[in-house]
C-alpha cells in the first residue's frame, strides 16, 4: 500500500476520529462567572487591575517614596546672623541644647558701643529718654 | 490489521455548513457586541473540538481546561477586531493551538510516562466504539497504542493529525488554523501518518 503526500487513510482516520472529548459544561460556568464578575467592576477599577497598570503603580510608588526621602533628608541648618558669631566653634554646634544656650548668651551680651565720629556736641542716639 | 469495513466517518466538526451555526455572521456580530450568550453558543458548538485539540496536544486535562478557558476569554476580548475573513472556527482553534504551543514550549523537562500510562484516560479523552469492528482485535488496546504514537509525534505533526483526521477540518482550514501552507500541512500529515502506521504494524500483520 502506498500513500502519496496528502492522501487520506480512511482506516487510520476512522481510528483517530474514534477518540475525542466533550465540552465541559462546568468550564463554561466558570468562564461565564469570570466574565460577569469582570463586567460588574467599574471600568477604571478593571483597568487599574491589569498587570501593566499594577506594575506602573508600583513603579510610581517607588519613585514617589524615593523623592519623598530625598526631599525630607536633614539639610544643614543655616544659623541666623546674630547667632552666627557664637556658633563658630564646632563643639558649640554639637547639640541643639548647646546651640540654644549659645543663642541666649549672644542675646544677653551688651551691645558693643562704638564712639561715633561726631562726638562733640552731637546728640547721642542712645535710645534712652532724657 | 483486520478489515474494518467502510468507514462511516463522522467528523467532530460539521464541515458541510461552516460551524453548523444557523448564521455565522450573526454570531460574529453578537460576539463583537460582547454578547455573553453568543460566546456560550460558540462554546456549545466548538467546545468539543477545542477540548479535543487541547487534551490531545497536552495530555493533561487540567492544563487543557485552562487553555480552553483562556481561549474563550481571548475570543471575548479580541472579537471586536475579528474581521471574519478566516472563519470563526479556524480563528478559535488557532487560538487554542497557539496556547498549547506556548505551554509545550515551557515544558522543557517532562517526566517519562510510566509503562501502564493510558494516554486516553489520562488526557480526559474518551473512545467511541467503532462499527463493524473485528472482535478479534482489542479495540481499546489498539487505540491506546495509537494515542501513544500520537504522543510521540512532534507537536507540529500532532496538531496536523488532530485537526485533519480527528476533528475533520479540510486541508485548507487546517493550514489556516496553523498559519502554514496547504503543502506544509500535507507534508506534516504524510510524515505523521507514516509514524502512526508503523506503530500499528503489529496489528496489521496479525
Amino acid at each position: 500500500m502506498t500513500f502519496d503526500r496528502g492522501d487520506d487513510d480512511p482506516r487510520l482516520t476512522r481510528l483517530l476520529a474514534a477518540v475525542r472529548a466533550d465540552a465541559d459544561p462546568a468550564l463554561w460556568t466558570r468562564v461565564r462567572a469570570r466574565l460577569e464578575s469582570r463586567r460588574r467592576l467599574p471600568a477604571l477599577l478593571a483597568w487599574a487591575m491589569r498587570p501593566a497598570a499594577l506594575a506602573a503603580s508600583v513603579a510610581l510608588l517607588v519613585v514617589a517614596a524615593g523623592v519623598t526621602l530625598m526631599l525630607g533628608a536633614p539639610t544643614p541648618m543655616l544659623p541666623s546672623t546674630s547667632v552666627a558669631a557664637s556658633l563658630t566653634a564646632p563643639e558649640e554646634e554639637a547639640t541643639l541644647g548647646d546651640a540654644l544656650v549659645a543663642e541666649r548668651d549672644a542675646e544677653a551680651a551688651p551691645p558693643a558701643v562704638t564712639a561715633g565720629p561726631a562726638g562733640n556736641g552731637a546728640v547721642r542716639d542712645s535710645g534712652e529718654r532724657r | 490489521m483486520a478489515q474494518l469495513g467502510a468507514p462511516p466517518f463522522v467528523p467532530l466538526l460539521n464541515t458541510e455548513s461552516r460551524l453548523g451555526f444557523s448564521n455565522e455572521e450573526d454570531l460574529i456580530a453578537r460576539l463583537r457586541a460582547r454578547d455573553l450568550d453568543a460566546l456560550g453558543e460558540l462554546y456549545r458548538e466548538l467546545g468539543g473540538a477545542m477540548t479535543t485539540l487541547a487534551r490531545t496536544m497536552l495530555r493533561d486535562a487540567d492544563e487543557a481546561a485552562d487553555v480552553v478557558e483562556d481561549a474563550l476569554l481571548k475570543v471575548r476580548d479580541a472579537a471586536t477586531g475579528f474581521r471574519g475573513t478566516r472563519g470563526l472556527r479556524t480563528w478559535v482553534l488557532r487560538i487554542v493551538a497557539n496556547r498549547c504551543h506556548d505551554l509545550l514550549r515551557r515544558r522543557r523537562f517532562t517526566a517519562g510516562r510510566p509503562e501502564d500510562f493510558d494516554p486516553i484516560a489520562e488526557a480526559g479523552l474518551r473512545s467511541e466504539p467503532l462499527a463493524s469492528w473485528d472482535e478479534g482485535i482489542d479495540q481499546a488496546r489498539l487505540l491506546v497504542v495509537l494515542e501513544r504514537a500520537i504522543d510521540a509525534l512532534p507537536p507540529e505533526q500532532r496538531e496536523a493529525v488532530v485537526l485533519r483526521d480527528r476533528l475533520g477540518l479540510s486541508y485548507e482550514e487546517a493550514a489556516e488554523t496553523l498559519g502554514v501552507s496547504v503543502a506544509a500541512i500535507k507534508s506534516r500529515l504524510f510524515r505523521a501518518r507514516a509514524c502512526l502506521r508503523e506503530a500499528l504494524k503489529p496489528w496489521a500483520q496479525g
